[in-house]
């Protein structure tokens, strides 16, 4: 039984060891290989190439080797790993030639394929998987990308967050599943994600504008949440995870489970499902009333693979009860602002830490359904088609008379359908030194909006379509990239006269502008043209030092609510108005990223600036006379916010280190700047993250110590500076102070039987600090939970290592 | 067209919410002042007949000559045809609901002032013993001021509650001191003749 849950932590990075001899001119060919797990799909590292037996080459972290100076003619090379069985091979060299290799830990390798391994990405880009991604398992989706150098977190008065990426958020960050668009209710601050966290099996974080493939809108980045690759060989393997927290009382349970039958062996299957309750987390001085948690998710996906394709149907459902903090105050300015000034929130001795959820709350429902299919075209390419049905469901609860009887205050539902066709090209061979790599696709988006309840946002249906293409001319130092897309979208809302009435008065629109205005229902169109450009190019200096940057202008059409909103704000105490016929903005934007990898040394820079151009801003009315515009309601005297084009400016810089000075110790250490400013009206823009700098300590025990050998120890500090660059009129109060936080984790590994455990303790705020974020909503009612601690229980299993456990 | 087209794709989920209006809008509070010895009930309007935004609620003057009321408050939603009694839930809830009346024309449980042209003690209690303030007596003297009237709602949900103390606690640190939240508050213009 050797090898049987070993993990490889090898840092090789350069894959080219030894090479063939060069024995004429014409000996010019490459080989880019790929190796990967046939089960898991995931890349295999450290596999030698050999030739008879001549090292010609190991695989790198991606699972990716390169062979040059190869001769035409058949060349044979076997592919091996310890875990593994060798994988003899003979590939035809002429020109430029790309392999896949996929291994079994059976020793049988079930399909090869001449498909290439994608080049690496040419934005700054951070991939959570494996140990990062346990980290964050029971605590809320955004908390998985916390690590990651230029983002940050913004907090709702429930328990969930949504992620800021360069200062942006909502709107302007795409979130994907199983690479569909995520669509939800996502405009307001107290709107979070409906996404299981459970379901990644990594998280990529794209930083700046995503490029074409995305979306216009994918401006401050993109996350994409990827669930693991089917399995591939007979037999089946899974994961459980049982997690304990200590403040918000509770815990989450969530397994996953992969099957491929021995009758069926083209046919996998997929089944998931977590739970997760707590109580209201407490501050260290009070609890935060009403704010626990219900959260549960099933999903099932089944996939049928063919030597020239692979068939995927998949389903998930999400479900949630959110309790809203009984100290949140927004029905009234005055109440409002002497709670935010105010050191604890009234009532706060009344406050209790418990499962039950009051009003107000939220329940929220997402479901998605995916089908895709993907041909393998031979040598022309890939054709991958998906379609995609998604409902989103939302219900706000607020403390009303009759509450037994009263049901929801604001009622959303979205329906999105959604036709993704993309088509990549098989690398195209131009010289010794360049390919051409591409991809371009055409999509096609149904939306259906249904809104009831308190005068907010209207009904709203959507017809979108895009087209794009994106190349990219590969070569062994140097890659370029050239990508362009063109959107269209016709929108058309429905607005009761009464709200229609309203945007008049509020001089947002002209009274002719949706036509005939006399009935009870108006109905106001819009269409959209969008462009995006974008072009990038990446240089890799030696082994160690690389270089990117990229160029790329975007423009994106307002969301339904910046048109229509249309009533007192749920989350702030103001009246809010859209614009209806507001224009889309555009974004010039560009990044530059400096990255080394070293053996003891890993390190990446970025630095950015993004002009928007009409910058689409929901912020304080300014009336003729140059003051905010307040408005007499039967609840008092409200500030009117509207949304408006200002131009304005963005731009910072992130990074981070990673330095192994002794084979136990790694140090790292981040940093996240961000500026930004309203150019039209020489202020701040509001919600903007002040700067963030994190550093950790990781200790491993030495290998000599046999059992808890793969343990480690690991602390880290988070200071976030106070926000010194606000506006106060829409930020109603000035930011929070500076605050520290101490963390800490310990963790182990241990086998039982074939399979893995893992265990952790992990803590956060351990010096139990009174804090307020200024990225958080909760920073107007009450403080940041204290110290918490999280006991985790992880289980692997795999019925591959079981049988070869068996036999040796 | 498109919107057959994405009727027909769209799942038998798309039935149309329609909850009996749970939005609990207020757009009208009626003051009425009914003399003590008999006479025309005075009434006083704060309306808002398109709700939120848009028009500014129009709200009267309260205008009076000196003498003992009875105030009684109601509140109306007249987005609705006919217009909506609110006043009845309030009644219904009342322990948890309370009206306050605060301002310089006001002296009162609520308030500090030691003169101005209405005095207000309250004429009806909730289960628990504790005002109301649909009902009140009012003493009108000669004098101007401004009066702001409150509909505070102080479920069991969002502690604290409702409690003996609460009026003391406007009195000293002012209404947004109160648990609750703020389902009206107009301030009325007063002269008393």
């Amino acid at each position: 039984m050797r090898f049987i849950c070993a993990i490889f932590v090898i840092a090789s990075s350069a894959s080219v060891l030894a090479e063939p001899a060069a024995t004429g001119k014409d000996c010019t060919g490459t080989l880019d290989g790929h190796v990967v797990d046939a089960a898991t799909h995931e890349p295999v590292v450290a596999a030698s190439v050999q030739r008879s037996d001549q090292l010609l080459a190991m695989s790198d972290e991606a699972g990716r080797f390169m062979l040059t100076n190869l001769c035409p003619g058949p060349l044979a090379i076997v592919i091996a790993r310890d875990d593994y069985k060798p994988s003899a091979r003979t590939v035809e060299i002429s020109g430029h030639t790309a392999l896949e290799v996929e291994l079994t830990t059976s020793g049988e390798v079930i399909e090869l394929r001449d498909k290439a391994p994608p080049p690496p990405e040419m934005r700054s880009t951070a991939t959570i998987s494996g140990a990062a991604l346990e980290k964050s398992r029971g605590k809320a989706f955004t908390a998985a990308l916390a690590d990651v150098p230029g983002v940050s977190e913004l907090r709702s008065a429930t328990g969930v967050a949504k992620p800021i990426i360069r200062g942006q958020f909502g709107r302007r960050l795409l979130i994907l599943v199983d690479d569909v668009r995520h669509r939800s209710q996502d405009w307001g601050l107290e709107h979070a994600p409906e996404i299981d966290p459970f379901i990644a099996d990594k998280i990529r974080v794209v930083r700046g504008a995503g490029g074409v493939r995305y979306g216009s809108d994918a401006i401050g980045g993109v996350v994409l949440v990827d669930p693991p690759e089917m399995r591939r060989d007979v037999g089946y393997n899974g994961e459980v995870h049982a997690i304990g927290s200590s403040n918000g009382r509770g815990g989450a349970l969530a397994g996953r489970l992969q099957n491929v039958f021995e009758g069926a062996p083209k046919l996998s299957t997929q089944l998931e499902g977590s739970i997760r309750k707590l109580a209201a987390p407490s501050t260290p001085d009070y609890p935060l009333d009403n704010a626990g948690l219900f959260e549960w998710n099933a999903g099932a996906t089944v996939s049928y693979r063919r030597a020239s394709g692979e068939y995927k149907l998949s389903y998930r459902h999400y479900d949630a009860d959110l309790g809203v903090c009984s100290c949140l105050r927004v029905h009234n300015v005055d109440d409002f602002l002497a709670q935010a000034q105010a050191k604890e929130p009234v009532g706060a001795d009344e406050f209790t830490s418990d499962f039950s959820i009051d009003r107000p709350n939220q329940k929220v429902q997402h479901d998605l359904a995916i089908a895709r299919a993907r041909w393998d075209l031979g040598k022309i390419g890939t054709l991958t088609s998906t379609y995609s049905f998604q409902h989103d469901r939302r219900l706000e609860f607020d403390v009303v008379r009759n509450s037994e009887s009263a049901g929801a205050q604001f009622r959303f539902r979205l329906m999105t359908h959604e036709l993704d066709n993309v088509f990549e090209h098989a690398p195209i061979h131009l010289s010794e030194h360049w390919h051409l790599r591409g991809q371009a696709g055409v999509i096609a988006t149904g939306q259906l909006h249904e809104y009831g309840g308190l005068s907010l946002i209207p009904d709203f249906q959507g017809i979108g379509a895009g087209a794009y293409a994106a190349e990219r001319l590969v070569g062994h130092d140097t890659d370029f990239e050239l990508g362009i897309r063109y959107d269209f979208l016709t929108r058309s809302a429905s607005l009761a006269r009464i709200d229609f009435l309203r945007l008049v008065r509020s001089n947002q629109l002209v009274m002719a502008a949706c036509g005939d205005a006399s009935g009870n229902e108006v109905s106001c169109g819009s269409r959209f043209h969008t462009f995006t450009t974008t072009a990038g190019v990446a240089h890799r200096f030696g082994a160690e030092w690389s270089l990117k940057g990229d160029l790329s202008l975007a423009s994106r059409a307002p969301n339904p609510d910046e048109q229509y909103l249309n009533g007192t704000a749920p989350t702030f105490p103001v009246l809010g108005l859209g614009k209806p016929d507001i224009d889309p903005e555009t974004t010039y934007s560009s990044t530059l990223t400096l990255a080394y990898d070293g053996t003891t040394l890993k390190g990446e820079a970025s630095v950015y600036a993004n002009y928007i151009d009409d910058y689409i801003y929901f912020a304080p009315a300014i009336g003729p006379d140059g003051l905010p515009i307040f408005d007499v309601l039967i609840q008092g005297t409200f500030p009117r916010f509207v949304t408006r084009g200002v131009d304005s400016v963005f731009y910072g810089t992130d990074g981070g280190i990673a330095w192994s000075p002794a084979p136990q110790l790694e140090l790292g250490a981040q940093a996240s700047l961000v500026r930004a400013k309203n150019l039209d009206e020489d202020a701040f823009l509001v919600f903007v993250p002040p700067d963030r700098y994190r550093a950790s300590v990781t200790w491993r025990p030495p290998d000599r110590w046999r059992s808890p050998r793969k343990s480690f120890l690991n602390l880290s500090g988070t200071y976030v500076t106070k926000q010194t660059r606000f506006d106060l009129a829409a930020d109603f109060v000035k930011p929070p102070d500076a605050y520290f936080l101490l963390g800490a984790e310990l963790g182990t590994e241990t086998c039982f039987g074939a399979h893995t455990a893992r265990f952790a303790l992990q803590g956060a705020n351990l010096t139990n600090t009174r804090y307020r974020d200024y990225t958080s909503l909760m920073r107007y009612f009450a403080d940041e939970p204290g110290w918490q601690v999280w006991l985790r229980m992880s289980a692997f299993f795999d019925s591959s290592r079981n049988k070869k456990g068996s036999r040796s | 067209m498109t919107k057959l087209a994405l009727l027909a794709l769209c799942l038998a989920a798309c039935a149309k919410d329609d909850a009996a209006n749970p939005e609990e809008v207020i757009t009208t509070v009626i003051l009425n002042f009914a003399p003590a010895g008999g006479g025309t009930t005075l009434s006083f309007e704060a309306d808002d007949p398109d709700g939120n935004g848009g028009n500014p609620p129009v709200i009267d003057d309260i205008a009076l000559t000196a003498g003992n009321y009875a105030l009684t408050l109601q509140f109306q939603n007249r987005l609705e045809d006919p217009a909506e009694e609110i006043t009845e839930e309030i009644q219904d809830e009342s322990d948890q609901h309370l009206l306050i009346f605060t301002g310089t024309a006001v002296i009162g449980p609520a308030t500090s002032n030691a003169t101005g042209p209405l005095e207000q003690s309250y004429a009806d209690t909730d289960a628990n013993g504790l005002p109301i303030g649909l009902d009140n007596d009012i003493i009108a003297t000669p004098g101007t001021g401004m009066m702001t009237v409150t509909l505070r709602h102080m479920p069991p949900e969002e502690p604290p509650q409702k409690a003996d103390d609460s009026l003391a606690i406007v009195k000293a640190n002012g209404v947004d001191a109160l648990g609750g939240s703020t389902d009206a508050s107009i301030s009325f213009g007063v002269s008393v003749q």
